[in-house]
């Protein structure tokens, strides 16, 4: 049996028909083989036929006579002293119970989900405020430009751009230069149209003194 | 009973409801008293040790989750209150246990807890034959070791599965196993003379 691949647990839960049934297959194939292992399960099954022909001893008559009685007595005795529900009616006291026992399982995954929430929002909470932060800054920013924009647009419209452009505005257009490239190249189509058409006028001389104030930038 | 209405009596006990614990003492307090016995092979002290038990289950009862059955709760509650006795009344229980069943008054058969499930018309002789048997078999289950000894009585005596065992004694399924395996053999030995002879006047 040493030598065997079945274990003395495996074997005694044969005798006691508690394996599962390919395990127990197994292992009653298993008997057919191996001789120290039907011996020992042989002598096993004996023993506990044997022990099988045999109870335990009739209880003395009247032995239980007043049995639940005196543990009724017992524990009415204690419920006086500290009873859970002492204090209760009784029904009262079981629909809290059973209403305690029908949401106490559904209410363990609703807590954890208010904890994760709860975890996520304080965590995102920082992040939040600092994207917002940096929102109010371009909001800002934008505004600041659409205000250089519009004084760039009334100092073009009085004709004194050269004249009157400062250091900012120089930056600002700096800056523009790049979006403004494809807009200047329509404009300077629509000169050369105008040119060619003999139709040139003081708008046209608007456009021209443009060209020539990107030029400077350019060159700045 | 339906699982719907031991469920329901379940939760009466839970919330406190003493009629409803002791309509469910009177379902188990027989067993309960058998359990009992077999560990302190006296029916008096069985009664009083089965008694304490339930009531310190109904106690504990705000602490019964309902992951195993109650009634496999309430065995573990009871092999508790057993061996608590043991102690109590013995100093050394292996040697006071099998002093007592090895005693005199052992040997007379007040204290044997087994007897011989005999033929409905045994002769004197088997009759004899049948107490020798039920004395021998007290003495040997006396004289094994308390874990193989409780792992034993509550598998053959009271008919539980290997499972609900382990979930009594709070071991592992292998353990017991083992230990069912080492008081069957123990008991083979021990009694080896009257299982490998056919024995009269019982039934097979």
């Amino acid at each position: 049996m040493k030598n065997c691949q079945f274990k003395k647990e495996t074997l005694i839960g044969y005798c006691y028909n508690e394996l599962a049934p390919d395990e127990a297959k197994q292992v009653k194939d298993h008997l057919g083989v191996c001789k120290n292992c039907e011996l020992e399960v042989s002598r096993l099954k004996e023993t506990i036929a044997f022990f099988k022909q045999h109870k335990l001893k009739e209880p003395p008559r009247g032995l239980l006579d007043g049995y639940t009685q005196k543990i009724k007595e017992a524990i009415v005795e204690g419920e006086e002293k500290s009873g859970i529900f002492s204090g209760l009616d009784k029904k009262l006291a079981v629909f809290m119970n059973n209403l305690r026992l029908a949401f106490y399982p559904r209410l363990i995954p609703v807590a954890v989900t208010i904890c994760i929430v709860a975890f996520i929002f304080l965590v995102t909470r920082g992040e939040r405020a600092e994207h917002l932060n940096t929102i109010s800054q371009e909001i800002a920013l934008f505004d600041e430009l659409s205000g250089d924009v519009a004084e760039l647009l009334m100092l073009s419209d009085e004709n004194n751009l050269v004249e009157e452009l400062n250091n900012s505005d120089r930056i600002f257009l700096a800056q523009l230069e790049e979006n403004t490239e494809t807009e200047v190249e329509d404009m300077l189509y629509e000169l050369e149209l105008l040119q060619e058409l003999g139709e040139l006028d003081e708008g046209g001389d608007y456009l021209e003194d443009e060209l020539d104030l990107l030029d400077e930038v350019e060159v700045g | 009973m339906d699982a719907y209405k031991e469920e329901e009596m379940i939760a009466q006990i839970r919330a406190g409801d003493s009629g409803a614990f002791c309509e469910w003492v009177e379902k188990h307090k027989t067993k309960a008293v058998s359990v009992a016995y077999s560990f302190c092979a006296n029916y008096e002290d069985a009664k009083d040790i089965s008694q304490e038990a339930f009531i310190k289950t109904f106690k504990a009862m705000k602490h019964f989750r309902g992951s195993s059955k109650l009634y496999t709760w309430f065995y573990r509650i009871l092999v508790n209150v057993c061996k608590d006795y043991l102690r109590r009344k013995n100093r050394n229980r292996f040697i006071n246990f099998n002093i007592r069943f090895n005693s005199r008054e052992a040997t007379t058969g007040q204290q044997d807890i087994f007897e011989r499930i005999a033929s409905s018309d045994p002769t004197p002789g088997e009759q004899l034959l049948n107490k020798e048997l039920g004395e021998e078999l007290t003495s040997a289950i006396a004289s094994l070791p308390e874990k193989q000894r409780t792992a034993f009585i509550l598998k053959n005596i009271h008919g539980l599965s290997i499972k609900e065992i382990a979930e009594i004694t709070r071991s592992a399924v292998g353990t017991i196993k083992a230990n069912l395996f080492k008081a069957t053999a123990n008991l083979q030995s021990k009694l080896k003379i009257y299982t490998q002879a056919e024995i009269p006047g019982g039934v097979i």
